[in-house]
């Protein structure tokens, strides 16, 4: 009560100010006339009852601003009158305004810029439902593998991803998927564009809801892989097709292979790779098919894919990471590549599965940028303290 | 020019103000003489320290000031005494009791 009454007294003073000073004004005047009367019905003559009065008082101007440093709008007044005056001293120096404008500018400027490279590279989750959940399994320590890499992010083969997703138990879910590049002109010049391998896991376990049509299932993602379909992403599906109504069913041509588009993924999803939007999704079974005589997918050295999937409830990184320690031997006894002398085989049968945060998505930028640019940062923040300390001074 | 009305103890004027206008609301010169005459001129208020008081005796909501006639047909602000101030009032009044006998207790002990 009593502080809604002080705000309201104060921001009365602060806006009529002009009344509340002819107020304060009258206010005086009358007490200095009552002071006069009353010395004059003492015996004094007006001319002396005026002065002693006037001394009395003290000065009209003197009570005034004591009346007013009583209340707390005259802080915000010295404020105003401070930054009034300030700016008044800038315009008598326009070379320093410039400079101090500038390097204020380019302090914010830079920091501005920084943090929204590391906004989009670290700091912001997957647009998928509890993003916090998700968690890649690879391999802990992974020094010196052999075979074929065959993507930006090799970490696992495929028969690692089917005996990861046999036999772990840590993850509610489970799916694996690889990036990569489809031609998908039908003939004549080459039009590539931005493609997903990905297990018949993926959408499910994302839990994202098509917009048109449906995602790959488990069953699309079968050995024989009898009629492979894909799932288009949006940008794709406007700029490509121009929001083509009947998008499901039409076929698009891969590497010269015809697949079926069964479903558009909506606009808010671009992928789980920060930076990079896929256009194509491909069920992981249509690899030989796409690749050939280049395939992976059945090669123990084949390494091209990543693993992610959902913790369960309860489980946290280290309890899931020991778990998917525990299970590494068989692991690796089950998918050692025969051809590899016994050295090979030796690191490989010591390789250890881990359990990693994933919340905001893979990318190959973070690992590169991501200390650099905190240090950038920093860097940034120091200098823009640097600059607003030695304005102030 | 004292800052401080004469020997006034720090914080005893807005007790002396809420007292003064527990009889009847009264304009800034009535309030002066009044805690000058009853005090037979022990306290001498000056305007210095009245104005703000009074300032900060409304925004505390003690008082509420509004503009009346005088007796000679002048416009004056008038200060009343409002409830919470009368609590004030009260509760000051027993405080100030309280301590100025434990006071004169200690100075009239025998040592």
């Amino acid at each position: 009560m009593s502080l809604l009454r002080n705000l309201a007294g104060g921001l009365r003073g602060l806006f009529r100010k002009q009344q509340v000073e002819r107020e304060m004004d009258e206010e005086l005047r009358g007490y200095l006339d009552a002071a006069v009367n009353e010395k004059m019905r003492r015996g004094l003559d007006r001319e002396q009852a005026v002065r002693a009065a006037r001394i009395e008082m003290g000065g009209a101007e003197s009570v005034k601003q004591r009346v007013r440093a009583a209340s707390w709008e005259s802080l915000v007044e010295t404020l105003w009158q401070d930054l009034k005056f300030g700016l008044r001293l800038l315009r008598f120096s326009p070379a320093f305004e410039a400079a101090a404008i500038l390097s204020l500018a380019l302090g914010i400027g830079a920091n501005t810029a920084i943090f929204q490279l590391l906004d989009a590279i670290r700091l912001r989750a997957l647009p998928v439902k509890n993003a916090q959940e998700l968690t890649e399994v690879r391999i802990a320590e992974r020094n010196g593998a052999t075979g074929a890499f065959v993507s930006r992010y090799p970490n696992l083969t495929n028969p690692m991803w089917s005996q990861i997703r046999a036999q772990q138990q840590a993850l509610s879910g489970v799916f694996a998927w690889g990036p990569t590049s489809f031609n998908i002109s039908p003939g004549g010049p080459v039009h590539p564009v931005q493609g997903l391998w990905v297990s018949g896991e993926f959408f499910g376990v994302l839990g994202i809801v098509p917009e048109r049509g449906r995602f790959l299932l488990p069953e699309d993602d079968r050995a024989e892989c009898a009629s492979p379909g894909v799932v288009v992403s949006h940008a794709f599906w406007q700029r490509e097709y121009g929001g083509d109504e009947f998008i499901v069913g039409r076929k698009i041509t891969i590497e010269k292979h015809p697949f079926e588009v069964t479903g558009v993924a909506p606009a808010s999803f671009y992928g789980v790779e920060v930076g990079r939007n896929f256009d194509v999704a491909v069920p992981l079974c249509a690899e030989p098919t796409i690749r050939s005589e280049f395939s992976v997918l059945n090669r123990r050295d084949g390494w091209w894919l990543t693993v992610m999937g959902r913790r369960k409830p309860g489980w946290t990184m280290e309890k899931a990471s020991a778990h998917l320690r525990a299970i590494s031997p068989a692991i690796f006894e089950a998918t050692l590549p025969s051809e590899f002398d016994p050295g090979d085989a030796k690191h490989f049968l010591g390789y250890k599965l881990g359990a990693f945060p994933a919340g905001t998505g893979i990318s190959g930028l973070r690992e590169t940028y991501e200390d650099p640019l905190w240090l950038m940062l920093g860097l940034g923040a120091l200098v823009l303290l640097i600059a607003s300390a030695n304005l102030a001074t | 020019m004292a800052d401080k009305p004469s020997g006034l103890v720090q914080g005893t004027l807005d007790m002396l103000i809420l007292k003064t206008l527990e009889l009847e609301p009264m304009h800034g010169y009535g309030i002066a003489m009044r805690i000058e005459q009853i005090s037979k001129g022990v306290f001498q208020v000056n305007p210095g320290s009245l104005f703000p008081a009074f300032r900060r005796l409304e925004r505390a909501g003690w008082l509420k000031s509004e503009w009346r006639d005088t007796a000679n047909n002048r416009r004056a602000k008038y200060y009343v005494l409002q409830a919470l101030g009368r609590k004030q009032l009260k509760g000051e009044t027993r405080e100030w009791a309280r301590q100025a006998a434990a006071i004169a207790r200690i100075l009239e002990a025998e040592s």
